[in-house]
C-alpha cells in the first residue's frame, strides 16, 4: 500500500488550516481510508484540541524524529474512527527542532501504512512552512475570501510551485453565501481569476463549526452542519470522486443570467 | 425593466470589486516586483514600440501578470488594424 502525503497550508494565519486538516482527515477516514494527520506547528500545538485528543497525547512528533519513541507510540487514535490517527506537535520545543529530511523520512515511512498522510503546516513562509511542505506530494492552500488571505495565498502558491509542488489546489473557507450574492464578498470566480488555481471547494461560514470546535468533535460528524457537508464533498474530490462543481461555476444559461441580473436568482449561491 | 438596465452598473460598485481590483494590482506587483508606476511606463513604452510596426487600433485589451504553468507571465492583448493599404494595392 502506498499512500499520499498532502500538505495543508495558507501563508496567512487564522484562515482555518487546522480545522481543514482535522475535517479532511476525519472525512477521508469516514470514507474508509487509513489516515494520519500530522501537526507540524512546533511550539503551537493545536490539532489535538481541535480533534478532541489533547488529553491522550503522550509523545510527540519531535520525540518520533529524534528516535525517543516509535511513531505508533506517539500517534493518538481517534475515538470515533479507528482508521484515523493524530501525530501531535511538540509544545515545548521550537521550530528548529524539526528538519525537512526527518519529516520526509517519516512521511515516506507512514505512506507504506496509510492511504493519506495529511500535514498541517504552520502559518507563515519561513522555516516551519518549508519543512512542512518538504515531504508533500500534493498541496492544498486554504484561503478566506478577503484581501490579506488571498494575497498571502498567491505568495504561497508561488513558493509551492517553485518547490516542485505543481498545481496546488484551493479551499475557500468561511464563505458567506448571502454576502457573495449581494456582491459584498468575493466569490469563487473572483478568487480563481486572481489566483488561477483549481478550487477543491468552498466551505460556508457556519456557527455549527464553532460549536463542534468547542466540543472537540470535527464538524464532519455533524450531519446538520453546512460546513461539514462541504468538507465531506471536498474529501470526496480529493479521493478522486466526480463531485458536481460548486454552484458559482454553473451559472451559464441565458435565463440564469437574466435571473441574476434582476435579482430573482436567490438560489444560485445557496449550496456553497 | 429599469431594474434590469441599472443592475450591471450597480454591480461594478459592489465592495467585492474594490477588493478584486486592489488585489489584482497588489498581486501583479508581488509577482514581478514592479510598482504600479513602472507597470504604467512599461505599458506605454510597449505600446510605442508596437505602434512602430503595426497600426494600433486602441489601447491594450488585456495587460496583466498572470500565473501560467506555475510561472508569472505577462499576458497582453492588443487590437491592431488590418493592413488596408497592402490589400488595396493587390
Amino acid at each position: 500500500m502506498t499512500g499520499t502525503t498532502i500538505v495543508i497550508t495558507s501563508g496567512k494565519g487564522g484562515v482555518g488550516k487546522t480545522t481543514t486538516t482535522a475535517n479532511l482527515g476525519t472525512a477521508l477516514a469516514m470514507r474508509g481510508h487509513r489516515v494520519v494527520v500530522i501537526d507540524t506547528d512546533i511550539g503551537l500545538r493545536n490539532l489535538d484540541v481541535i480533534m478532541g485528543m489533547e488529553s491522550r497525547v503522550v509523545f510527540d512528533l519531535i520525540d518520533v524524529v529524534e528516535g525517543k519513541c516509535k511513531p505508533h507510540q506517539a500517534m493518538v487514535r481517534d475515538r470515533h474512527r479507528y482508521e484515523l490517527y493524530l501525530l501531535p506537535a511538540a509544545q515545548s520545543r521550537d521550530k528548529d527542532s524539526l528538519h525537512a529530511e526527518q519529516l520526509q523520512a517519516l512521511c515516506r515511512n507512514l505512506e507504506n501504512e496509510f492511504d493519506y498522510v495529511i500535514v498541517d503546516s504552520p502559518a507563515g513562509i519561513d522555516q516551519g512552512f518549508r519543512v512542512a511542505i518538504s515531504a508533500a506530494r500534493e498541496a492544498i492552500v486554504v484561503v478566506n475570501p478577503e484581501v490579506a488571505a488571498i494575497r498571502d495565498a498567491d505568495k504561497v502558491i508561488g513558493l509551492l510551485e517553485a518547490a516542485g509542488l505543481r498545481r496546488p489546489k484551493l479551499i475557500i473557507n468561511r464563505v458567506n453565501a448571502e454576502m457573495v450574492r449581494r456582491g459584498d464578498m468575493m466569490g469563487q470566480d473572483d478568487i480563481v481569476s486572481l489566483l488561477s488555481v483549481e478550487v477543491l471547494g468552498m466551505v460556508p461560514m457556519d456557527e455549527r463549526l464553532i460549536i463542534a470546535t468547542n466540543r472537540g468533535v470535527p464538524v464532519v460528524h455533524d450531519r446538520k452542519a453546512p460546513s461539514g457537508a462541504a468538507f465531506l464533498k471536498i474529501a470526496a474530490r480529493i479521493d478522486g470522486d466526480e463531485v458536481p462543481a460548486p454552484a458559482l461555476d454553473s451559472r451559464s444559461g441565458l435565463m440564469d443570467r437574466v435571473r441574476s441580473l434582476i435579482g430573482t436568482d436567490r438560489s444560485a449561491y445557496s449550496h456553497v | 425593466m429599469f431594474e434590469v438596465m441599472r443592475r450591471p452598473n450597480a454591480r461594478e460598485n459592489h465592495p467585492k470589486h474594490d477588493a478584486r481590483r486592489r488585489l489584482h494590482d497588489a498581486l501583479t506587483q508581488d509577482r514581478v516586483d514592479l510598482g504600479p508606476e513602472a507597470m504604467d511606463t512599461l505599458r506605454q513604452e510597449l505600446l510605442a514600440v508596437i505602434a512602430k510596426y503595426m497600426d494600433v487600433a486602441e489601447g491594450f485589451q488585456e495587460f496583466e501578470v498572470r500565473r501560467v504553468e506555475g510561472w508569472p507571465a505577462l499576458v497582453t492583448s492588443l487590437r491592431v488594424r488590418e493592413r488596408q493599404q497592402e490589400l488595396n494595392l493587390r
